[in-house]
């Protein structure tokens, strides 16, 4: 048993978690604006003149 | 293929190169993440610390990154306030909440490395202070860009707070120069050389290019969606004032 693996896993556990947060909400954020801009401007429904 | 610093001023431009580039990002992000992981789990244990020490891969790393943002943020209130430049104010609000999430891995990851080296969480030593001022420096700063709806207001108020909360950055830098702490001196960057053996230092550098990509490449695609949130901003009033025109320039109706 690693001495203080307690510490340690919560440590990689909060930097792991924080990390995926921080790019699941930078691609959350970037699928709602591209909604938002697709409802605006119906005509343009192609994602690679929306943007 | 010759670009000017102008080219990068408009926000086409920008998106276009960004599409270029984020693929590249990620994949290099993902190489340095697999080979620092590896490195942090493949160094020896330290001599004094044992295995708590593996918390020093990913604590360091993210400080450093939380300065680096601070530093850009105060780079880009510069550009918005002196030069104007179209992008320096969404560079600026995308870096903050980002700056905010690698200060809190930071301060997490100390204090759960503090408990079994030091006996406590937290001490408020100059080192600890000083970085969880530039956490609260974050949060109001993201709290400040909320309260002004109008982006260029928000953006000119904004530039100078982050300019003035500057001078947080190399307090925390020399903190542990400056006054005596319980948090250990910088033994990376110093005069005389690297205090870390080899073995240790580079998954240490490994995990900072890594935490130092993963930032980029966040930071690049927040730009990203801050562009077309202003866009839609944009449109939504230009839409508005259109119908509002078209409503005025109708005939009255007709009672029947």
């Amino acid at each position: 048993m690693v001495q203080h693996g307690g510490v340690i896993m919560a440590a990689f556990l909060v930097t792991g978690i924080v990390l995926t947060g921080m790019i699941a909400a930078v691609f959350i954020d970037h699928r709602a604006q591209l909604r938002t801009l697709r409802r605006l401007l119906p005509e343009l429904s192609d994602r690679r003149r929306c943007v | 293929m010759k670009l000017s610093v102008t080219a990068y001023s408009n926000p086409g431009n920008f998106l276009r190169i960004a599409a270029k580039l984020l693929p590249w990002l990620w994949g290099a992000t993902a190489f340095a993440f697999a080979l620092g992981l590896f490195g942090t789990f493949d160094a020896p244990p330290d001599y004094q610390q044992g295995e708590t020490a593996r918390i020093m891969y990913i604590h360091v790393p993210a400080a450093w990154t939380a300065m680096l943002a601070y530093t850009l943020m105060a780079t880009s209130a510069l550009g918005s306030l002196v030069w104007r430049h179209p992008l320096a104010d969404a560079a600026q609000k995308a870096a903050a909440p980002l700056g905010a999430a690698f200060t809190f891995i930071c301060l997490v990851t100390g204090a759960l490395w503090g408990k079994p080296m030091w006996g406590t969480y937290w001490v408020w030593d100059a080192r600890l202070t000083s970085v969880l001022v530039l956490f609260l420096i974050y949060l109001g700063l993201i709290a400040l860009w909320q309260t002004i709806e109008d982006p260029s207001r928000a953006g000119r108020a904004v530039s100078i707070m982050t300019l003035v909360g500057f001078i947080n950055i190399p307090i925390v830098k020399f903190s542990v120069d400056w006054w005596n702490t319980l948090h250990q001196p910088a033994s990376v960057f110093r005069m005389e050389g690297s205090a870390i053996a080899g073995s240790m230092l580079w998954p240490l550098i490994a995990m900072a290019l890594a935490y130092t990509l993963l930032f980029a490449t966040l930071h690049i695609m927040a730009i990203r969606n801050e562009i077309m949130r202003r866009r839609a901003r944009r449109l939504a009033i230009t839409l508005a004032a259109v119908g509002e025109s078209a409503m005025a320039s109708m005939p009255p109706a007709e009672a029947s």
